[in-house]
Formats: C-alpha cells, sequence, structure tokens
C-alpha cells in the first residue's frame, strides 16, 4: 500500500505545528565549527569594529534570522561594534535593519554610535573588491544618510583590511565571493553562517583554517543559542525541525521497505 | 579590424589585471581601482537595462495577450507602486515601501520557500531508494545526517554510551558519524570539485585573454 502525498502533506504539517504550539524544546549540544564561531566573537576586544554581511532573502528569514538575531545580541553583550551591510542582496535591507533595531532597543544601544547600518550599494563583486583598496569609494553614508567622515570610530578605517572581522550571513554564494575577494586577497579573518543545505559547501574553508567559524542552519543558530544560554526562534524551531526529520527518517524506511516488497514480487 | 581592436583591449586588461594582482606597483594598482570604479558604474547601469527589459517584456505580454492579462498587470502596478512610493516616502521603518516589504514580499518569500519541505518529504519517500551500489550509499549517509542533525542524535549517542576501561565509547553515534561525513568525504571531494572548476576557469580565461576562444565576440 502507497502512502499519498496528501497524507504526507497532513502528517509533516502535524509533526511541524505542533511541537511549536506545545513550546516543545530539546537540549541541543553545539559542535566545533559553531563553537569556534562563538569563541572567536568571545575573543574580540571591547569596542572591536568589525563587519557582518546580510546577503539573504526573506525566503531563508526562517534559518537565517534566528542567527542574525542572535549575532547581533552576543555582539552588543560584548560590547562590539558591528558595521552591518548588505552588498550583495538589495533584498534584505528592511528585513535586517528592522531586526537589529529591534535588538538594539532592548539592549539600549544607539544606532550611529553602538552599531552602523550601511544598506545596500550595487556592483556586487566590484563593490567587495573596491571595499579592499577604498571603503568610502562604495560607502559613504549609513542607511539613514549621515556621513561617515563625521563618525570619529570611522577615521581609522581606509580599507576593509581594518575592520578586525567579517562575518557573512548567507543563502547564496556570497561567503564565497567573500572569502575569495576579501579573505583570500585582503586578509580579513572571516566566519559565515549558512543555510543547512550550504553547510557542506563550506567545510573546505573551515578546514583550510579560512572560515574561523561557520554555523549551519537553523541548527548552528540554535547550538549558537545554546552558548549564549538564550531560547529564542532558534531553538523553538528546532522542535518541528526534529520532528520533521524524524518523519522523513521513517517515510524513507517505508518507501524502501515497499520497494523491497514490490520488488520480491516482481512489481519493481 | 573590429574584432582585432576588441582582442587587443581583452589582451592588454586581462594582462595589466592578472600582473596587478601578484606585482605591487603603484600603476597598475591604479589602473585596478579605476576598473573597479567603472564597474560599479556600469553595473547601476545594467540595473536600469534591467527594468526597461523587465517593463519592456510585461508591456509586450500584455498587448499581444501571450499570458493571462492579470500577470503582467500585476507586475507592472506592483513595480511602479513600490518605485513612486520609494520615491515619495524612502524605505526607511514605517514607510510605505516597508508595510508592502513585512507584509507582502516577506511572507510570500517565505511561504513559497517552505513549501519545498512539502515536496522534500513526498520526495524522500517516493525516490530515495537503495537501488544500486550508489544510491545505497547515498541513502545510508543521507540518512546519518539527518539524524545526526537533529538532538535525537545526540539522545540516541547518550543512552549507548559504554565506560570502558576509562574511555567512553558511543555504539550509535550518529553526530559523530555526521562530522565524519561532512568533514572527510564530502571536504575531499568538494576540494577535488574546487580544485577541477578553478583548472577550468584559469584555462579558460588565458584561452580569452590569448584569443584562443572566440566565442563571446559573436
Amino acid at each position: 500500500m502507497k502512502i499519498k502525498k496528501e497524507v504526507i502533506y497532513f502528517l509533516l504539517l502535524l509533526v511541524i505545528i505542533l511541537p511549536l504550539i506545545f513550546g516543545i524544546s530539546f537540549k541541543i549540544k553545539p559542535t566545533e565549527p559553531v563553537i569556534n564561531f562563538f569563541q572567536e566573537i568571545n575573543s574580540l576586544k571591547k569596542g572591536s569594529f568589525i563587519v557582518v554581511t546580510i546577503s539573504f532573502d526573506p525566503s531563508t528569514k526562517a534559518e537565517l534570522l534566528p542567527m542574525l538575531d542572535a549575532l547581533t545580541y552576543h555582539l552588543f553583550k560584548n560590547d562590539i561594534i558591528p558595521v552591518y551591510m548588505n552588498p550583495l542582496n538589495a533584498n534584505v535591507t528592511n528585513l535586517g535593519y528592522l531586526s537589529i533595531k529591534k535588538i538594539a532597543r532592548k539592549m539600549k544601544k544607539k544606532e550611529n554610535s553602538d552599531y552602523y547600518y550601511l544598506g545596500f550599494v550595487p556592483g556586487d563583486k566590484s563593490a567587495l573588491q573596491d571595499m579592499g583598496e577604498d571603503f568610502y569609494s562604495v560607502y559613504k553614508k549609513t542607511f539613514d544618510g549621515k556621513d561617515l567622515e563625521n563618525f570619529n570610530i570611522f577615521k581609522n578605517i581606509q580599507k576593509i583590511s581594518d575592520f578586525s572581522l567579517l562575518i557573512d550571513l548567507a543563502d547564496g554564494n556570497s561567503t564565497l565571493d567573500l572569502l575569495t575577494y576579501i579573505n583570500t586577497k585582503y586578509g580579513v579573518p572571516m566566519a559565515s553562517g549558512v543555510t543547512a543545505v550550504m553547510a557542506s559547501e563550506y567545510y573546505p574553508y573551515l578546514n583550510s583554517g579560512q572560515l574561523l567559524g561557520l554555523l549551519g542552519g537553523l541548527r548552528g543558530a540554535a547550538e549558537y543559542e545554546t552558548l549564549l544560554d538564550m531560547s529564542a526562534k532558534a531553538r523553538r524551531g528546532m522542535s518541528a525541525q526534529t520532528f520533521a526529520h524524524i518523519l522523513i527518517f521513517i517515510l524513507i524506511i517505508i518507501g524502501n521497505y515497499e520497494y523491497f516488497k514490490g520488488k520480491r514480487h516482481g512489481n519493481n | 579590424m573590429k574584432e582585432l581592436i576588441a582582442l587587443l583591449i581583452v589582451l592588454i586588461g586581462g594582462v595589466i589585471m592578472t600582473l596587478q594582482y601578484f606585482l605591487n606597483i603603484p600603476v597598475l594598482d591604479l589602473i585596478y581601482k579605476n576598473v573597479l570604479d567603472w564597474s560599479i558604474v556600469i553595473s547601476t547601469f545594467a540595473l536600469l537595462l534591467a527594468i526597461r527589459s523587465l517593463l519592456a517584456r510585461q508591456f509586450q505580454d500584455l498587448k499581444f495577450k501571450k499570458v493571462k492579462s492579470i500577470f503582467p498587470l500585476t507586475t507592472i502596478i506592483s513595480f511602479f507602486t513600490v518605485v513612486i512610493l520609494g520615491l515619495i516616502f524612502g524605505i526607511g521603518e514605517k514607510t510605505p515601501v516597508d508595510f508592502i516589504y513585512q507584509n507582502i514580499q516577506v511572507p510570500l518569500q517565505a511561504t513559497v520557500f517552505s513549501l519545498l519541505a512539502f515536496y522534500i518529504s513526498s520526495a524522500a519517500y517516493r525516490a530515495f531508494r537503495a537501488k544500486n551500489f550508489s544510491s545505497t550509499v547515498l541513502l545510508i549517509s543521507g540518512s546519518i545526517v539527518i539524524i545526526g542533525r537533529i538532538p535525537l542524535g545526540d539522545f540516541i549517542a547518550k543512552i549507548t554510551t559504554l565506560h570502558i576501561n576509562g574511555s567512553v565509547i558511543s555504539l550509535i553515534d550518529f553526530p559523530a558519524w555526521t562530522k565524519w561525513i561532512l568533514n572527510v568525504p564530502n571536504v575531499g571531494i568538494k576540494r577535488a570539485f574546487i580544485f577541477g572548476i578553478t583548472l577550468g576557469i584559469i584555462s579558460t580565461s588565458l584561452k580569452v585573454i590569448f584569443g584562443i576562444e572566440r566565442g563571446w565576440l559573436k
């Protein structure tokens, strides 16, 4: 007997919705790439100036927005000054900006002194390379229109290599572009947070030391929240993901059982 | 003659761009910086070209009724609404564009992408089968990663842990197996791919720079 796809869809809906309704949560054990990411942030001195590039669409916000939130919380908690920008994706400006503002309000951090948001500039990879030569040829103003030259902290910044760390949160190839054009060429230390399906792509860069840490998908975000001792979107979402994975695993077993049963009876 | 000029531009440009990466010569750096500035300007104009192309296509569809009128109309109205509202009120917090973005675009994009989970679960049941050796390896490694990436994997590892002569061994350790799959076979194969692709890019670039590959001229 074959399971109808409508039944599969309904079961998946149930295993996703019910854990979220009942608030089921699990203990998440942090893995090495996430611990390295976390320690890298902890190793930065207070007042360090770092770049966070937000390179994802609303389509992957379920995985990457919890990462941005947890990272922002961590940076603010450690008094590190992030410069957020999205040079490789115009579509995220409002999503990222508002999310950061919300956390900043909660933690009493001020825009344009405790953090900066620069938004989008056209140019794609050329803009990245240009930042390596002259940061101000790409960004001159903050997202809310203030001149960067008016801020004292930017006086020490000429190129992107003057920042202590570069973090990319991505659902596309931006991490690879940043590794190629910024990390390799200008030597800026780099860490990244990517969607779960993309995480395996970046293990070679993690092993080579080009990436100092890696957050992979919702699980990566949940591990980061665990290290921060907070339970927010990612850890709540992991309960739904856990049951969805179990259902898919069971479906694979049933599918194979039916396949071999059919094969024995000469149906396949 | 035209072809020769184009080939010369590519040759000189390609050689200069390659040399500036390896040599520290101020003139080459200056040229490189200028080229980067140009490409930013060109990509800005490319956006305008993309807009023109999008609208031209939509108006064409509307005129010749190639598809139902509702689709090009929706695109055209949405485009002009967002552009006009953005130009008048800006795109910051609590602006009409922000309202449209947060309440239409974000839920729509998130919903469409979320539907993938339903297709994946159905596909896993129908297609993820041990039909031959390769698909069996894929099936086993995929299943290990599915369980290894959720807390159930940690739980199974914990309850199957044995303490033998002071050392701790877990009999069914999905997270450790997942780590091995990601760090060993995955990294090895990905590295081979990266080297292969990079060598391909280098050889194609050299062919274009030295005028051996001229397909781009047509």
